[in-house]
């Protein structure tokens, strides 16, 4: 039997808001789904110890930066890492919500199933209720759930926002509604973490007491192309013996 | 006259008498002595019989005793035996438990090995701190294109709070110059959003990932690929289906049977002819995915509103430019607008969201 395993995922809450149309030649429908592409990676953690630093640079360096700052600092040798995940995951999921099709559950009736359809297709059509015109009614009566499709975009979508709904099956009842959508799963990768390309970890950094200018004077030297440096994306760096040490979060790139 | 005494005088007779007499004494006496003998006899005899009788009783109780003692020798043997039976079988069950453990165990190293050989990719600080937790850490980016309807338009604001206050304030009139303005409705923005992600993973017996592959034309790489790949004599087979993923820097090639990719897999490093000479490529196993749990959440946008309801009644570019003029205006309830997006009736148009970039 080949060998299978579970990977679980609990999957951060960002932030998202519109930043721009797409580019390009739009060819889709206005009752197109609405596709998300959820690029989902494993972050394994670097240790940082006193008196080390992290740099992460905007471009890949070809040669890596010459050292020649005011107080001492070594570049470390980059196997000499060790990551708190070794081996990463990495996966894309690709939704694909519809924006006429509702899935409704817990649709309990002892009425005959045409008349539980006609009734969730009345209930549904209903505006005061946030409803409108319904298309079709597809009862499943062993689950107790049922799909609705709606002529127009943007119903389902604010009644699945609410969760539940009052339907009319003969008495006056809650029913639960939910988003229809399709997932699938592409790119899906294990990747060992390798030579970083992109982050410089330097250590033996005397610490002068300030540890913001410490971090600024790392910033200016190895902005400056003279060093070979460039633009930085982020640094991290540690003094001090209150924090003797802390994790920072890598990437597989 | 004679020393016998003589029947013929009677001295003589008194005598005999006298003889007759002891004679007669002394068996009476005898007889008494035997008399006495017999009764100690009998007596004696009365002793052996009673002392017999006290050994028999003795002899059968330590008969029964034995019997018992036995009874209870054979209940203890049985006993031990049922115990020893148990004890097997404590046994058995251990050696099976043990067995079990040592599968799972045989699993396990199964499992570090395929990710042990998984290819490396180079590494990058992503810029922000945290202390990793029981399980494995995951962030996502999530890039969603967002089919508009006609007559409708999303506008960013820079501020969170202007656009709350343009969302409380549910309709707006939008004013087109002269006396002309035009009613819109303002409506908050929800997207969906992945919570949590359930995906099994299988070792894929037919594929084959390459690693260490030098830098190189596409559409060639993949022909050496598969020319290689595809004879026996490399320990290859008929190709399925084969072709390099240039953002990971690796290919995967598909076989028609299922014995070819372990037999790769564990040779690791192969020799092929790629671009000049040969290389060293790298061959791990294939991990197949597929989601068996998807959980979502609705993401409410912070700064991002849309209008509706939007007429027809001018050209887009004009509408679009009044919108955002009116929407800017802090008379208006409105601030600095980032970017704004009208779809005019009867016309498509896809709006991206994306996490926006954290300025330093």
């Amino acid at each position: 039997t080949p060998l299978t395993f579970q990977i679980c995922a609990d999957l951060p809450d960002k932030e998202v808001e519109f930043i721009k149309p797409k580019p390009g030649v739009d060819d889709v429908t206005s009752e197109a789904p609405i596709r998300g592409q959820f690029s989902v990676y494993q972050q394994g953690a670097l240790l940082l110890k006193e008196g080390q630093a992290l740099i992460t640079f905007e471009e890949e360096r070809d040669a890596l930066p010459v050292c020649q700052m005011p107080s001492l600092c070594v570049r470390c040798p980059p196997r000499s890492v060790s990551y708190s995940c070794p081996r990463v995951l990495s996966l894309q999921i690709h939704l694909a919500v519809s924006r006429c099709d509702l899935d409704v559950s817990e649709v309990v009736s002892a009425m005959p199933n045409e008349r539980v359809e006609d009734c969730l297709a009345l209930s549904f059509s209903r505006p005061s209720r946030g409803g409108a015109e319904v298309q079709s009614v597809k009862f499943n009566p062993r689950k107790s759930t049922a799909r609705i499709h709606f002529q127009r975009t943007g119903v389902a979508e604010s009644l699945a926002l609410r969760g539940e709904f009052s339907a009319d099956l003969g008495f006056q009842t809650k029913v639960k509604v939910s988003p229809v959508f399709d997932v699938q799963l592409h790119k899906f990768q294990v990747n060992s973490c390798g030579v970083p390309k992109r982050t410089l970890l330097l250590d033996g950094i005397k610490d002068t007491g300030d540890e913001e200018e410490e971090q600024d004077q790392l910033e200016i030297h190895f902005q400056k192309p003279s060093n070979g440096g460039g633009e930085i994306e982020h640094t991290k760096y540690l003094v001090g013996v209150v924090l003797c040490s802390t994790w920072c979060c890598c990437r597989v790139e | 006259m004679s020393d016998e005494p003589s029947e013929e005088t009677l001295e003589g007779l008194r005598a005999l008498i006298q003889n007759e007499k002891d004679k007669l004494s002394q068996l009476e006496q005898e007889q008494k002595d035997l008399d006495q003998s017999i009764r100690e006899t009998q007596n004696l005899t009365q002793q052996f019989r009673v002392r017999t009788q006290n050994l028999q009783q003795d002899l059968d109780l330590d008969q029964i005793r034995t019997k018992d003692q036995e009874a209870q020798d054979q209940e203890q043997l049985e006993l031990g035996k049922q115990e020893e039976q148990e004890l097997k079988m404590e046994l058995e069950q251990v050696y099976s438990e043990l067995s079990e453990e040592e599968a799972k165990m045989e699993k396990l190293r199964a499992r570090v090995d395929v990710f042990s050989g998984a290819p490396e990719r180079s590494v990058v600080f992503c810029g922000h701190t945290e202390r990793p937790g029981k399980g494995p850490l995951f962030n996502m980016e999530p890039l969603v294109e967002y089919p508009m309807e006609g007559g409708t338009a999303f506008i960013i604001f820079e501020e969170e709070e202007v656009a709350q206050r343009i969302l409380s304030m549910h309709k707006h009139k939008v004013d087109l110059g002269g006396e002309f303005h035009l009613n819109v409705e303002v409506r908050p923005v929800s997207i969906i959003l992945p919570s949590s992600v359930q995906v099994q993973a299988q070792v894929c017996p037919r594929r084959i990932l390459v690693s260490c592959l030098p830098q190189m034309d596409k559409a060639r790489l993949e022909d050496k690929l598969y020319i290689h790949f595809s004879q026996a004599k490399n320990g290859g087979g008929a190709v399925d289906e084969w072709h390099v993923q240039e953002e990971s820097g690796t290919a995967v090639i598909t076989f028609m049977q299922d014995n070819i990719a372990k037999g790769l897999t564990d040779v690791e490093f192969h020799d092929v002819k790629l671009s000049e000479g040969t290389n060293r490529v790298r061959v791990t196993p294939f991990i197949n995915g597929n989601v068996t749990d998807l959980q979502t959440r609705f993401k409410l946008c912070q700064r991002t509103v849309l209008l509706t309801g939007i007429p027809d009644i001018a050209d887009p570019e004009t509408l679009q430019d009044l919108l955002e003029i009116h929407f800017q205006k802090k008379t208006s309830g409105g601030g600095e607008i980032e970017a704004i997006l009208y779809c005019p009736v009867g016309q498509t148009r896809t709006a991206l969201f994306h996490t926006p970039q954290k300025d330093k």
